[in-house]
């Protein structure tokens, strides 16, 4: 039987979803379907989540085509809900057909399994073999895949011995069995046998080095071992080729520091830019990574580039103010007064009477040349008196109280700095 | 009459037919280039046929033209790109967000234009702020898109099917006023294409037309059909490696 009558025969049984919230694309889909012998009965359209969820309830569903976005979700959501309704359908078909072919869009959907990305627009012929060949090998599997999928229940049933010996069984039957290592690496894992998992993980990356499913998994098993190098050494690839999982970047971000690998940071910031949800998280642990980078930088003698960093932050992460505060902080101490003054317009309008403001606005008039030691002592003490402290203001302003001879005056001051910063300059340094 | 703006090219971005009118007349009395769009794909089309200096966008279209805008000032440099400013209910943004998609200045209603009008001018002699942010926050625009024009109107294209010789869309427009149009596509990753188009209506679809690429244009139609057909396959193959099926 050839691959189109397969496909015709499935579709009689099992309905199709078409999920786009533009009414002409699901009405020209509707007609690929139909032109692909689909009876028109079968075909249900939808222009939101919540219709496609009332369909779903209400139809045995075998096929969706779907948009990356739909109205109340994404079509990612809409493949979990169509799997959960249909979890014993091993045939299911998810398919995304969209104009969105951002990196991000791509490596979600390899990430999430999804069966085929169609790019919109398409040529009737490249959409109708796309649409077979997708379908085809999804309702006749290969060998290698069925052996796959017979190991993989036998772990849901805890045989984890037999789904090894089924594995194994089903390595010669693909030229690279990277999916069957991963999943005896995971039956191996159940049964702790770390390191023979970790071997299979990397078995299966020696045949496919984006193996998703390995890479994960061996990331997960360095994790839980404490073997944060070589965590990050995985999960860097991870995301060089999946960038879309918010949720890793916190993660690499804070691997990349834990690990001391601060010459990444940049890159990491450039999946960053190109991340379309982000959120204050993940805008924080950006902003929180790249300065750990840029003050690395600096000490390591690259003011040029610790600078660079810093402008990164100040464009994307100024909403945080307390990354402005830590820059011109930052940059004061290390007698760089003139940049840090680049940063105080950084701060938003709402921001100005918050104490990262009043603050970095001491520090950079403080350190001007010139300045009056008597206007530092006033706007120091302003500051103290609102009950803000900090390292660098009380210092500046203990100094200029010394300069004006007021050491008694000082000394309280003094004894506040040691109590508060113990770790900080010794009180003979400060004064 | 205050000429602060004289000479300048504004970009009006306001959903609204009778707001958008009545700052169009304020700005135009200010003396400057007054360009009114309702949305922002007409925004767009506007802003690359035109010199624009300054683009004035209600918020609700920020994400948008921020995502292109930003774009664009990483390809030009930053050499030509507008100055972006916004406007909308009061504490609808933290004024942050916008600045960091490179919005020089949020305006709140109820919109006063001699006021706008002097917080853009401080900024016409110093688009370097601006620049910068566009320049180092870029944004990938991550959607394939199509815009028409012709001369009159732009419209944003809702296409399904492309074959050798053009493309079927949808256009929200019964008729479309004239047989031919200029249309541009933006294929994420690669550099703008305009094309010259026959745009026949069909029959058999109220909203539906036939954009025909004229023969002069024809190769590039194909090297783009083409580099997309390079983008399927790449798609599918990294599909295909990184699930190990």
């Amino acid at each position: 039987m050839d691959k189109k009558q397969v496909v015709q025969d499935y579709l009689t049984k099992f309905g199709v979803l078409v999920v786009d919230k533009n009414s002409s694309s699901r009405n020209r889909l509707l007609k690929v379907m139909v032109d692909l012998g689909t009876k028109r009965h079968m075909i249900h359209t939808a222009g939101s989540m919540v219709e496609a969820e009332q369909i779903l309830k209400e139809n045995q569903i075998g096929l969706v085509l779907s948009d990356y976005v739909v109205g109340g979700g994404s079509g990612f959501d809409l493949f979990k809900v169509v799997r959960s309704a249909s979890p014993n359908n091993k045939k299911l078909c998810l398919i995304l057909v969209t104009s969105n072919i951002s990196q991000t869009a791509v490596a979600k959907a390899a990430e999430e399994d999804v069966d085929s990305f169609i790019i919109k627009p398409y040529t009737l012929q490249s959409i109708h073999e796309s649409l077979i060949s997708t379908i085809s090998a999804k309702i006749q599997p290969s060998p290698y895949i069925l052996k796959v999928e017979e190991g993989k229940e036998l772990i849901a049933k805890g045989d984890y011995r037999g789904a090894i010996a089924v594995f194994e069984a089903a390595l010669p039957l693909h030229q690279r069995p990277s999916l069957a290592l991963f999943y005896m690496g995971q039956a191996q894992y159940m049964m702790t046998e770390a390191d023979q998992a970790k071997g299979k993980y990397n078995k299966g990356l020696s045949y496919n080095s984006i193996h998703f499913k390995c890479l994960v998994g061996l990331y997960e098993i360095f994790m839980k071992e404490k073997k944060f190098e070589e965590a990050y050494q995985v999960v860097k690839k991870v995301a060089k080729y999946f960038p879309a999982n918010p949720d890793r970047l916190t993660q690499i971000i804070r691997l990349a520091i834990v690990t001391k690998n601060y010459e990444d940071m940049e890159s990491y910031y450039d999946i960053f830019t190109q991340i379309e949800e982000r959120n204050a998280e993940m805008t924080n642990y950006i902003g929180a990574g790249l300065f750990v980078a840029g003050k690395w930088f600096m000490n390591e003698g690259q003011p040029p580039k610790a600078l660079a960093i810093f402008e990164k932050i100040a464009v994307s992460c100024s909403e945080f103010s307390k990354f402005m505060r830590a820059i011109i902080t930052f940059l004061v101490e290390n007698n760089q007064t003139s940049e840090a003054e680049k940063y105080i317009s950084r701060f938003s309008a709402g921001t100005l009477d918050h104490e990262d403001f009043i603050l970095s606005d001491f520090l950079i008039r403080s350190s001007a040349p010139n300045v009056e030691p008597a206007i530092i002592i006033k706007k120091g003490m302003d500051i103290y008196n609102k009950n803000i402290r900090d390292y660098l203001c009380l210092k500046m302003l203990v100094e200029a109280m010394q300069k004006q001879g007021l050491q008694d005056k000082a000394q309280p001051y003094i004894a506040e700095i040691e109590k508060l910063y113990p770790d900080k300059l010794p009180l003979q340094a400060v004064s | 009459m205050k000429t602060s703006l004289a000479g300048y090219n504004i970009l009006l971005i306001e959903p609204l037919k009778f707001e958008a009118k009545r700052l169009e007349k304020d700005f135009i009395r200010l003396g400057a280039n007054v360009f009114t769009a309702l949305d922002i794909v007409q925004g767009l089309a506007l802003q690359k046929r035109w010199d624009i200096d300054v683009i004035l966008c209600n918020i609700s279209f920020m994400t948008g033209l921020a995502d292109v805008v930003s774009k664009e000032a990483v390809v030009n440099e930053g050499k030509g790109s507008p100055l972006l400013f916004a406007f909308g209910p009061n504490l609808s943004v933290h004024p942050s967000s916008m600045t960091s998609r490179g919005v020089l200045k949020f305006f709140s209603f109820p919109l006063d234009t001699s006021l706008i009008s002097d917080g853009i001018a401080k900024f016409l002699f110093d688009p370097r702020v601006h620049l910068e942010h566009l320049a180092k926050d870029a944004l990938q625009v991550p959607s394939i898109t199509f815009v028409l024009q012709n001369g009159i109107k732009t419209w944003n294209l809702e296409v399904h099917e492309f074959t050798d010789e053009g493309l079927t869309a949808i256009l929200d427009e019964e008729n479309y006023g004239g047989d031919t149009g200029s249309m541009t596509v933006l294929v994420p990753g690669n550099d703008l294409k305009r094309f010259a188009v026959r745009v026949e209506k069909k029959t058999d679809d109220v909203n539906c037309f036939k954009l025909k690429v004229l023969m002069r244009d024809r190769d590039r139609w194909l090297a783009l059909l083409s580099v997309l057909e390079n983008k399927q396959s790449e798609i599918n193959s990294f599909l295909l490696t990184s699930s190990g099926k």
